[in-house]
């Protein structure tokens, strides 16, 4: 059986989104789940990593980085009908740094990610990079849409953006190990949805909701 | 316990004939060796077998154990004990090999997976592969070398025990030092599962020397076109391919002039 020293992974709060508001991050690592549609306003004064899960909910979220701003968003949602994601990124100082990784899952309908970056004149030496993966299932579609808005020379912006299922050849792979096909798409998924969080909480939340896929379908 | 026979297969959109009449047997416990030039078809073969889903089989059938392949899905032929090496193994960000194998031997015996059990043979097996034991805990194959990836893909093949080895070109990507301690695990394994048989695609005969085989098949324009033991891969390295001595007589060499 099981050796008792197994190392306890930590445990971090995990915040709600509810409330329109603007949210100051009390941590350098913070978890949120949404639970309602919204319009949030994160300011980002130093070096911050947000995850956050939005199971079917249409967010607005604005990012302003300030200072010595320095983001990191893993942002993954689910959706079962027409859900737009809209994540604005304000640089708003100069040397400021964003990168956003958003990972959607998208069941029935219509995902949409809106994406902007924005670098205004002056603002030198800015990194604001965006990478996007809408994968879907069943009926499911996708769209992405990333908008970079830069007015100043020394900047490094980047975006990339997939839309498509899941990669055959990963499927196929795990079917030979023994995997079934459904199996399979619940190990891709989870990563996929999950990615490197290390918060348990949070973790839960994700893989209980595709537990509940994988029981329905 | 592998019976191929008469197989025609296409690509899915029916557009290339890859596989065209080909027959193979491979009885308990036999080591079978394939070479042939590049694009013949080797790998469609081995995909061909595990069902791959970029390929359709137009006739002729594939039993396993006297069970149709044909009929089941590629992971229903792996529980029945086939593994299968590709040429490029995948990369999988986020599963971890851990993950992968609980979940494979879970899904073998319907039950949970004895961790200690579990643990114990992975550094057994880790050991004996001379693998860096950290690697349980990484993604599959993400930025491994190619031939860590070769060496990750036999430890899985140790810890599933299968009873069918289908290898395309394990030599490749592996250094020379690799390669042994790779085939002596596979023959280890082989020794202590009499009954489990290999099909093996390799352009090299060092790996025959390693793996002995005991039959060897010369495949060209998807089928096999000749079939010998050893000696005919030596043959093969030496000479080159029966083909390629074909395609120079047909386009009118001195040999051709001669007659
Ligand atoms: N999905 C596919 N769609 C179109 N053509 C394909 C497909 N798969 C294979 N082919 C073609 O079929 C032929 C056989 O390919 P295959 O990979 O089986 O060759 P191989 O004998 O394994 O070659 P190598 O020694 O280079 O690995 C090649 O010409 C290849 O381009
Ligand atoms: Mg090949």
């Amino acid at each position: 059986m099981m050796s008792p020293n197994k190392i306890k992974q930590e445990e971090k709060e995990v915040l709600e989104l509810k409330e329109e508001k603007t949210i100051t991050l009390p941590n350098q690592e913070n978890y949120f789940i949404a639970t309602q549609d919204g319009t949030y306003h994160f300011t980002i004064k130093e070096k911050q990593t947000i995850y956050l899960w939005s199971d079917n909910y249409s967010l607005d979220l604005t990012f302003q980085i300030k200072e010595k701003g320095d983001l990191t968003l893993y942002f993954s949602c689910l959706s079962c009908g027409n859900k737009e994601e809209k994540i604005q990124i304000f640089h708003e100082t100069s040397k400021t740094t964003s990168n956003i990784f958003c990972h959607g899952l998208s069941l029935e309908q219509k995902l949409t990610f809106t994406l902007h970056g924005t670098v205004p004149k002056n603002k030198k030496g800015c990194l604001c990079n965006q990478n996007s993966i809408i994968h879907h299932v069943k009926q499911g579609t996708g769209e992405i849409k990333p908008n970079l808005y830069i007015d100043e020379y020394d900047v490094i912006a980047n975006h990339s953006a997939f839309v498509g299922p899941l990669k055959k050849e990963d499927i196929f792979y795990l079917n030979t190990k023994g995997i079934s096909t459904e199996l399979a798409t619940h190990l891709l998924l989870k990563s996929f949805l999950i990615g490197n969080s290390k918060d348990q909480n949070y973790n839960k939340r994700i893989e209980q909701r595709l537990e509940n896929l994988k029981n329905r379908r | 316990m592998l019976e191929i026979k008469n197989i025609f297969s296409k690509t899915k959109d029916g557009k290339k004939e890859i596989l065209k009449d080909l027959s193979l047997t491979i009885q308990k416990g036999e080591i079978h060796a394939i070479m042939g030039p590049n694009g013949v078809g080797k790998s469609t073969l081995s995909k061909v077998i595990m069902g791959h889903p970029s390929y359709q089989v137009t006739s002729g059938t594939i039993t396993f154990q006297g069970q149709d392949l044909l009929s089941l899905s590629t992971d229903e032929r792996a529980r029945l004990g086939i593994y299968y090496i590709m040429q490029d193994p995948a990369q999988i960000e986020g599963v971890t090999n851990s993950e992968c194998l609980r979940t494979a031997l879970r899904e073998r015996t319907g039950e949970p997976v004895n961790l200690y059990q579990f643990i114990k043979e992975m550094n057994e097996n880790i050991t004996s592969l001379k693998m860096d034991k950290s690697m349980i805990h990484r993604s599959i194959n993400q930025g491994f070398s190619g031939g860590e990836k070769k060496k990750n893909e036999v430890l899985q093949l140790k810890m599933l025990k299968p009873k069918f080895i289908l290898l395309d070109e394990l030599d490749s990507g592996l250094d020379v030092d690799s390669l042994k301690i790779v085939c002596q695990n596979i023959n280890d394994y082989l020794k202590e599962n009499k009954d489990t048989s290999v099909l093996m695609i390799t352009h090299y005969s060092r790996i025959l020397d390693l793996i002995k085989p005991d039959y060897v098949h010369e495949m060209l324009h998807g089928t096999i076109v000749k079939t010998g033991d050893i000696t005919l891969a030596k043959e093969i390295e030496k000479n080159g391919y029966l083909g390629l001595d074909g395609l120079r007589e047909n386009e009118g060499s001195e040999h051709d002039e001669s007659e």
